[in-house]
């Protein structure tokens, strides 16, 4: 209903722009610890991904998914799969200045069981031009408040933080970015604690797409 | 007839026909006719007209119906001088035979002359027809545009038959003209398919109070064609398009933007991460970032210079661009319209 309801503004501030398209391939080193009953276990490795992407004028949305093994690194033997899928939408009300909403699932898959993450998550997005027009360095910061991770029996809220610096070269962009999210779950004394970051490789090609007049 | 009155007449033949150059050999029709002009112009009508006699009555059938007329036409004029009058209005009947499209100009004859011309056109039954040369149509829906002029108020018949039986004849148009007309002969059998490629005669017939006529002399070669595509429109050049942003000078304030946003990148562990899960491992990661960005930004401030884009120039260049994309399209689909549809080429092989 509240799509429905900002849809007519956001057509309005569409009327007349371009859309793109847009295809990436993304490569990422990623760490995940867990901090648990005082000892932290930390799996980590490479992960490759993909993403197609949309924007018309101030709207964009986005469709990320990864796939990569996490080695143990410390206090687990356990090595995990890991996959995850991402939609994100946002809105540039100015042109600093962008608001998005997330819906991220995310699963592991190890010999000693299987998790399977939901975060649901709203943020800002600061972004603005360096020394070249065609370069631009962001921050972001999401609050979760919906985390859902099938280890615990109820989820309390995450925060994700990005900073990157993407460069434009004619149809190519090229991102560097990093990303850190950390979720705290209820428990009292057993209270879990989990971060996860990673930073990647970025590159995308853009594809114009002329709307008939 | 004594043999030596023979030899002697056979001889004097000979050296007439050595002493009279031939007609042909006087040079063509167009040359002949070209000195009796000059002739009635020096006032030699007699002359003239003898010229004119020989020429309309060793005329080649395959001459042109114009050079025909013309000298029909001097033919009667020369004779109109001499008070010849009879023979003068059979003159101008032949002129409007070989060409019934011809009207006087007043300016050129007397006013006597264009009466009389009139009035021996009307005495005559004749009809004529000029086809286009070289004609590109609709094989489905075209009409092959032929002119045609009569000489009396009549009704005309004109179709398309093939010189064998493997080519089915056109339609027959038929029509009522009072002098001249425009007819539109369908390139179509009476099953409404396109006629078959071959050779074909325009058959004329013309029916009028004064006589019918026929006349079947046009042929014309028939043969299925891809017609021509028009030729895609060259993209507008560089010139045309206007500049699209304006360098600005540095900015110290891109370059403090880069910096924070680089320090920001490397805190975020610090500042969001729980210290108990804090490692060199975590903090190296985010400090690489934090580098790399800091470091663009900073070659970016020494190497780049910021751009001001200007929004009307990109929309004028966008403009331009549509435009000439979409007259593009246009040609396209005109090219592929054109290719789709069957044409048929109908050029004459021979005229009247």
């Amino acid at each position: 209903m509240l799509g429905a309801g900002l849809w007519p503004v956001v057509a309005r501030a569409q009327d007349g722009r371009p859309i793109e398209f847009s295809v990436a391939a993304i490569a990422g080193s990623a760490r995940s610890r867990a901090l648990v009953a005082d000892t932290a276990e930390v799996v980590g490795g490479w992960w490759l991904g993909g993403a197609v992407g949309v924007t018309a004028g101030r709207l964009s949305a986005s469709l990320t998914g990864f796939r990569g093994t996490l080695a143990p690194i410390a206090h687990t033997p356990f090595a995990r799969d890991a996959g995850q899928i991402e939609a994100r939408v946002g809105f540039e009300p100015l042109p600093w200045l962008g608001v998005e909403a997330s819906y991220t699932a995310r699963a592991f898959s190890s010999s000693s069981g299987f998790q399977h993450w939901t975060l649901l998550g709203a943020g800002v997005r600061l972004s603005g031009p360096v020394g070249d027009s065609a370069v631009h360095v962001y921050l972001a910061a999401s609050y979760l408040p919906l985390v859902r991770a099938s280890v615990q029996a109820s989820g309390e809220h995450g925060f994700r933080a990005e900073a990157g610096v993407s460069a434009n070269l004619a149809r190519w962009t090229i991102a560097l970015n990093y990303h850190f999210e950390r979720y705290d779950f209820a428990g009292g004394a057993s209270a879990r604690l989990e971060e996860f970051d990673w930073f990647g490789l970025h590159v995308a090609y853009h594809i114009p797409w002329r709307r008939k007049a | 007839m004594t043999i030596g009155r023979l030899v002697t007449v056979v001889i004097g033949l000979g050296a007439a026909g050595g002493i009279v150059p031939s007609l042909r050999a006087q040079g063509t029709p167009e040359q002949l006719l070209a000195q009796a002009i000059t002739m009635l112009g020096a006032t030699e009508p007699e002359r003239a007209v003898e010229l004119l006699r020989q020429l309309v009555g060793d005329l080649p059938a395959t001459a042109a119906s114009s050079v025909r007329r013309d000298a029909q036409l001097r033919l009667a004029t020369a004779s109109w001088s001499l008070g010849l009058l009879d023979s003068a209005t059979v003159h101008f009947q032949d002129a409007a035979r070989a060409d019934a499209f011809f009207q006087p100009d007043p300016d050129a004859f007397n006013p006597e002359e264009v009466m009389a011309f009139r009035a021996a056109r009307r005495a005559v039954v004749a009809v004529g027809v000029r086809p286009p040369g070289d004609t590109l149509l609709d094989a489905r829906t075209g009409r092959w545009p032929v002119a045609v002029a009569v000489s009396q108020p009549g009704q005309v018949q004109l179709r398309l038959a093939g010189l064998d039986t493997a080519h089915l004849a056109a339609r027959t148009v038929i029509l009522v003209v009072d002098s001249t007309a425009t007819v539109s002969v369908p390139v179509m059998g009476a099953d409404s398919a396109p006629i078959a490629p071959g050779t074909y005669r325009l058959v004329v017939a013309y029916s009028a109070p004064g006589g019918t006529v026929s006349d079947s002399t046009v042929s014309v070669d028939v043969a299925p064609t891809t017609p021509d595509s028009l030729a895609h429109e060259a993209p507008p050049p560089d010139s045309l398009f206007r500049l699209e942003f304006r360098l600005e000078p540095r900015s110290g304030n891109a370059l403090l933007r880069s910096i924070g946003v680089g320090v920001g990148a490397a805190a975020i562990p610090l500042l969001f991460g729980d210290r108990r899960l804090r490692t060199w491992d975590t903090q190296s990661r985010a400090l690489f970032v934090g580098v790399a960005v800091s470091v663009t930004g900073l070659a970016t401030y020494i190497f780049g210079r910021p751009r001001r884009l200007l929004p009307d120039n990109i929309d004028y260049n966008r403009a331009l661009r549509s435009a000439w994309e979409e007259r593009d399209r246009s040609i396209a689909a005109t090219n592929a319209a054109r290719r789709a549809t069957p044409m048929l080429r109908i050029r004459v092989v021979q005229k009247p």
